[in-house]
Parts: structure tokens; sequence; C-alpha cells
């Protein structure tokens, strides 16, 4: 075992346990800071894969994963909330140390459920557990997502659920093509942006950004 | 040649969203609008001619494919677009005046939706199933900001359900994408060109079954909540009835089909990876659901661009029944439709748009008498209601028994007779609100208290009912040569392995035979260069 093989295998815990962390977090600001150590962690991972198998353009788009995911997005988000001057009190349909054990529950469900399906690895020298990693990781975000009143926090599921299929595609596929790779990103950075602006004007429309306040939701049919 | 010809395509929108920020009078917006669009449509035109010419087209280094399924498509947006843009005239002046909004307001409008347009369009040209995935995202994103244009409380929760619920779907359909993508890489293929589309029809007999298998459901469940399939459709109503109106054509009449032709474009993979029982399957059931879904919601409705919107639901499910019953006639009669709700949809919104800015109200129960205050308006309300609904002379009555007739060769029994079922209930139903609204004595004190005068809107808010009304009828008993020829060579597509397998061998099923003994002689007579080109065409 390589010590490489063994930082990376280190980087997968980290990751997934900043993801559970994010599920019982109760400050925005710090899901939005909790997000761009997980991005970091998921670009190490990335960056191992990549000297493991001597493949000298992992670099560059290590590089612009960084660049979007740990500068571009954390700015626009964190602009937003201060923007909305809302950071405490999230408010949650199911209690925060409740949701943090249901996600180490089904993270322990999908590393015991997964190995069975058998999807080979692309990479061969990369430590175990990504596959089971990222699954959870879309799950966890999933879970955020439907559990936070919060629009902004649901934002930040959404984020994570997307770090899930970049884990995942690191594991099966190792690299999509350049092009669309690029665009991916272009459609984050773009979905942060507009998705900022409506949490703002959501805001500036009913004076809170607690989805559940809607009236017009509870309107049938 | 062909290179200048895509480039002048798809310049047209984006020169026309610069000349509305130039532009300073607003009513020479909406013309300038109005003529770019109409050139855009003669462009595509120009463009489908050439895909017939040569079945496809592959330009831009593999980033551009072209065949008649993408003609087809380009056409739907290109004249809904068109007709949108028409309508946008009166609509919009009529909203500045009534100073709901401003000029900026009213300049942004256009800069969206030419955006709109244009990712659109991107949809369905790009070879890449990888760019689709980008460009059905960046539709949402661009639409979302018209959704909430009015920026008011029920508009904005709209667009926040409808980014959100589209964006969570969509990821699914990434998932889909990265597991296809890895039975590709898995299978020795090369990873340049894995996700372009031409070049995996040719690997997609070797792709791993179970990995497609797993793909396909991720697809379905992607490319499907932007189609606005139940039970992935709650984003629809709301999204369809809080936008402003020739937004909501927009979106009913072919956003939700570019999710479908995502869908189209991964089913077909799957099926040379599979065989097609598995995907016809799935999406037969899903388009069930969806038709089972909207019918109370349609019974029930007081809304009156909701109850367009569930009809929406209820179309996109007659689609995906025609596509699931996987039979040549069915599909024709599902692509087919594809247009024809396109037009009676536009129809129907402008229509409703037209009495809904008269009676003040969108509540069907204040709107009485609309024949009587807006003679034009009010008739188009019930002729295209009756199309709405599926009544014989018009377009969608043909359409939607073609897919019955697939349906039933098919031998689907049980769903053909619940296809049948809901559509009856639907009748009723529609034709029900619609006399309502048509119909009676028009009472003066709506909610709003305003005295509400005789006459019509405006004139483009009239011009704009003639060319979806002219087409909803004339489709109904003949279809022009080269548009038969399009759809037969997008349904030679879809059905690619079934015509290898049995459907030759089986003289029933064969569309032209069946077409020629059966279901329509007289849209044969009407389009004898478009059948004789047919000939062994599917």
């Amino acid at each position: 075992m390589s010590s490489l093989e063994q930082l990376s295998g280190y980087a997968i815990g980290v990751v997934l346990v900043v993801s559970i962390l994010m599920s019982g977090c109760h400050r925005l600001e710090t899901m939005v800071r909790l997000f761009v150590i997980q991005s970091f962690g998921l670009i190490l991972i990335l960056l191992f894969a990549g000297l493991i198998n001597n493949n000298s353009g992992t670099i560059t788009f290590c590089a612009i994963t960084f660049l979007a995911k740990c500068i571009l997005i954390p700015i626009i988000l964190l602009k937003v909330l201060e923007n909305i001057h809302i950071n405490r009190q999230i408010e949650t349909y199911v209690g925060l140390p409740t949701s943090m054990l249901i996600c180490c529950i089904l993270t322990a469900f999908i590393f015991e459920a997964i190995p069975n399906i058998g999807i080979e690895k692309e990479i061969h020298v990369l430590s175990s557990g990504l596959l089971s990693s990222s699954i959870s990781m879309i799950i966890i975000g999933l879970f955020i997502m439907m559990t936070r009143k919060k629009a902004f926090a649901q934002i930040l599921g959404l984020y994570v659920m997307e770090n899930g299929i970049f884990a995942l595609t690191i594991n099966t596929i190792f690299e999509m093509p350049h092009i669309v790779e690029m665009g991916i990103f272009l459609d984050l950075l773009i979905g942060a942006l507009v998705m900022g602006v409506w949490v703002y004007r959501i805001k500036q429309s009913f004076e809170t950004i607690n989805v559940e306040d809607n009236e017009e939701a509870k309107r049938i049919g | 040649m062909i290179h200048k010809e895509i480039i002048f395509f798809l310049s047209v929108p984006v020169l026309a969203a610069l000349s509305s920020l130039i532009i300073k009078d607003k009513k020479k917006i909406g013309k300038v609008q109005s003529i770019c669009m109409i050139v855009l449509f003669f462009l595509g035109l120009n463009l489908i001619r050439e895909i017939l010419k040569s079945t496809n087209i592959v330009a831009f280094n593999n980033f551009i494919y072209l065949d008649a399924l993408s003609g087809l498509m380009i056409f739907l947006i290109s004249l809904v677009g068109t007709i949108a843009s028409i309508y946008s005239i009166g609509y919009m002046t009529n909203e500045v005046e009534e100073k709901i909004h401003n000029i900026w307001k009213l300049k942004g409008y256009y800069v969206l939706f030419n955006i709109f347009i244009l990712t659109m369009l991107l949809t369905v040209m790009v070879n890449s199933i990888g760019i689709i995935w980008i460009a059905i995202e960046l539709t949402t994103l661009v639409s979302a900001f018209l959704v909430g244009y009015y920026n008011k409380e029920a508009p904005v929760e709209a667009s926040w359900k409808y980014i959100i619920l589209c964006t969570v779907g969509i990821a699914f359909a990434m998932i889909g994408i990265v597991l296809g993508y890895y039975a590709v890489t898995h299978t020795g293929g090369t990873k340049e060109l894995g996700l372009n589309w031409n070049y995996l029809t040719t690997i997609a007999p070797e792709l791993d079954p179970d990995l497609m298998k797993i793909a396909f459901v991720f697809i379905l469940i992607g490319f499907g909540t932007k189609a606005g399939l139940a039970p992935m459709h709650s984003w629809l109503p709301d999204a369809h009835s809080e936008a402003p109106t020739p937004v909501s054509a927009l979106l009913s009449g072919v956003l939700i089909k570019c999710g479908i032709y995502g869908i189209i474009r991964f089913a077909v993979i799957t099926n040379l990876a599979i065989g097609s029982l598995f995907t016809s399957k799935l999406i037969l059931v899903f388009g069930l659901i969806s038709l089972g879904i909207s019918v109370p919601f349609i019974l029930i409705q007081k809304h009156i661009k909701r109850l367009l919107a569930y009809s929406s639901l209820e179309h996109i499910g007659i689609i995906a029944c025609g596509l699931g019953f996987a039979n040549p006639i069915s599909v024709f009669g599902a692509l087919f439709h594809m247009i024809n709700h396109a037009m009676v949809k536009s129809l129907m919104f402008f229509t409703a748009g037209n009495i809904s800015l008269k009676f003040h109200s969108k509540d069907m129960e204040h709107i009485k008498g609309a024949i009587q205050l807006m003679p034009v308006s009010g008739i188009v309300l019930l002729v295209g209601g009756l199309a709405l609904a599926g009544s014989p002379p018009f377009s969608i009555f043909l359409s939607e028994f073609y897919i019955l007739c697939g349906g039933f060769e098919g031998n689907h029994w049980f769903a053909s007779a619940l296809f049948v079922l809901f559509l009856v209930i639907v009748f009723g139903g529609l034709t029900h609100h619609l006399l309502q609204m048509a119909l009676g004595e028009p009472n003066n004190l709506s909610n709003n208290k305003i005295k509400i005068s005789k006459g019509e809107i405006g004139r483009s808010s009239i011009l704009s009912l003639v060319i979806p009304l002219l087409m909803v009828c004339l489709l109904g008993v003949w279809i022009p040569g080269p548009l038969f020829k399009l759809i037969t060579e997008a349904t030679k597509i879809i059905t690619l392995d079934r015509t290898n397998s049995y459907a030759f061998t089986n003289h029933r099923i064969h569309p032209q035979v069946y077409i020629k003994n059966s279901v329509n002689p007289i849209l044969l007579e009407g389009s004898a260069d478009g059948s004789s080109s047919l000939s062994g065409a599917i």
C-alpha cells in the first residue's frame, strides 16, 4: 500500500465525516465552510488518483475544480448569506441530533449493501469505500434537502448531492470528456448565482426564507 | 456549407437578445423580436430541408448532430417561439401600460426569452448526451427568471419550486449519464467520444445490460422531472400558471418536450443494448400515471391557467403512452402529438391570457360569457377547447387515435383501455369548464369590481391566434408532405431496432400499410410527395 493510497483513504474518511456533520450543522455559514472542506477532500482524492495513474491532465482539472467549488461557489453563497442576514436558528423537520443519527445509520447501511452490487472500480489502486461514500453523500444531500425548511440550506443539500455525484464520477469513470466537465462547472456556477438571487427574492417577497411559511404552498391542486 | 447555416441559425436568438437591449421604443422592441423569430423559423425550415436531404448531419468536430428527431424539435421550438413572440407584443405592452413593470423589465423579458429559446435549440442540436444534460439544466436556470417574472409571492415561490425540483431531478439524470459512460469505458469504448450519441449507437449492443438498465431508470427519473411526468410533475402546474402567458406557452409547448427528447435519445441506446421491452414498459407506466393523476385535478380545477397546466400533464402522459406502446404507428402518433399539443396549448394559453386580462381574474368562476364580451377570443376558446379535449375534426384527435391504434396493435389491451377511459373523463371535464366560461351572461361585478368593456385586447393578441388555429384545423385533415416525412423519419430513428427484428415480418404493424388500409385515407391523399418517399421508410 503506497502512502498516496493511504492518504486518499483518509481523505475519503474526512469527506464522509464532513457530510454527516453537515446534516447536523445548525449554522448556515458553517455549512458553507464544511462544504468547502468536503470539496477540497474530493479534489485531493482526484489528485492522488491522477498521480498514481500518471495522468498529467488531472492537475489542470483539479485546479479548475478547486477554483469553482472551493473559491467561487462559496464566495457567492457567503455573499447571499450576508445579504439576507439570516444565519442562526436553522429550522428542520427532524431534530439535528436525530438527523445526524439517521445519516450515520444510512451510511452504515450503504457501506454494508453496496459491495454486493459489484460495480468494479476503474482505478484499482484507490482504496475501497469511495463508491459507498459517494452514494452515502448523494443520500445525505437528499436528506438535507428534504428536512431543512430554509431555502438556503436546500441549496447546500443540492451541492452535497452534486459532490456525491462527483465522487461517483471519480470512482467509476475517473473523468468525463473535458467539454462536458467544463459545462457542468459552468452550470454549477450559474446555478449558485441564480439560486442565490432567488433566495434573496424569497426573502424580499415573504420577509423570510422559510419555505414552510409560504401560504401559497399549502394550496391544493 | 452547413456550418454557415447552423451558425446563422443559432445567432438569430443572440442578435434578437442584443437588439432588445439597444432599441429604446417599447413598441418597436416587440415587433423586431417577432421579425427575428420569423427569420429563425425560416432558417430552421431550411435546416430541416438539409436534414431530410442527407438523413443526418454531423458538424463542428462532432459537437452538432442533426437528424430527423432534432429537425422535428427545431421545427417545434422555432414555430412556438414565433407565435409566442407575436403574442408578446400585445401582452407585454398591455402590462407596461398597466404599470405592472417598466421598460427595463420589458427588455429583461426579451433577453431572457431569447436565451431560453437558444438553450432549447442547443438541447436538441448537440451530439453529446452530457451536453444535452448541460443545456437542459441551463433551460431551467434561464426560464426560472421568466417564471418568476412578476416578482410577487406566488410566482417567486413557483419558480423556487421549479428550480429546486428540476435541478435535483436533473442531478439524477447525471447519475444515469455517469453510469452509462461507465458502461462505455468498461467495454473499451473511446473515452473522448464516449458520450456522443452517434458513437453510442454504434457500440450500444456491446454495453453491459444491467448497467444500462440502472442508467435508464435514473435518466427517466431525471429528464422525466423536466418533462413533467407524474409523480415528478409537482413543479409543472405552479410554473405554468404563474409565468407570463407567452412563457407558459413556451414551457408547455416545447420545454417539457425537451425532457421527452432527452429520454428518447437515451432510450434508443438502451433499446439497442437490451431490447425495447424494458424501456417501453417503464415509459408506458409513467405515461399512464401522469394521465391518471391529471384527471381528478382537471375535474376540480378553478384556476384557468392551472387547468391548462394539468392538461399539459395529461398530454405529456399521452405522448409517453405513445412512446411506451413502442409500435411504429403509436410512436408516429406520439411525435405528431408533440406538434399538435404545442399548437393547441399555445392557442389555449393565449386565449386564456386574453380572457383573464379582460376579466382581471384567473378564477374560472368569475369568467362568464366570454363570447359576448370578446367575440373572437370567446369563439377560439370554445374551438380550441374542443380541439384540446380531442374532438374529431382537429389534429389532436388524429394523433390520439394513432397512439390508440398502436396500443391495440401491440396487444396492450389493459393499458389502452385505461388510456381511453382517462381521455373520456378529461374530455368531459374540459368541455364542462370551457363551456361555462364561453357561454352564459357576463357579470360585470368581478372580484376587482372593474367595469369590463366589450372588445378584444389588441391586434397582435388576435393575430397570434391565427397560426396555431390554422395548424390545429389543417393538421386534422392533411399533413404537409415534408412534415409527414420528417415525422416518419424521426419514428424510424426511435423504432430502429424493431424494424430490423420483426416489424417488417409482421405486416400488420407496418405503419404505411396500416395507414393506407385503415387509418386515414385523407392523410395520404393530401401528402402524395411525402408518402412516395415514405416507401419502406419504417
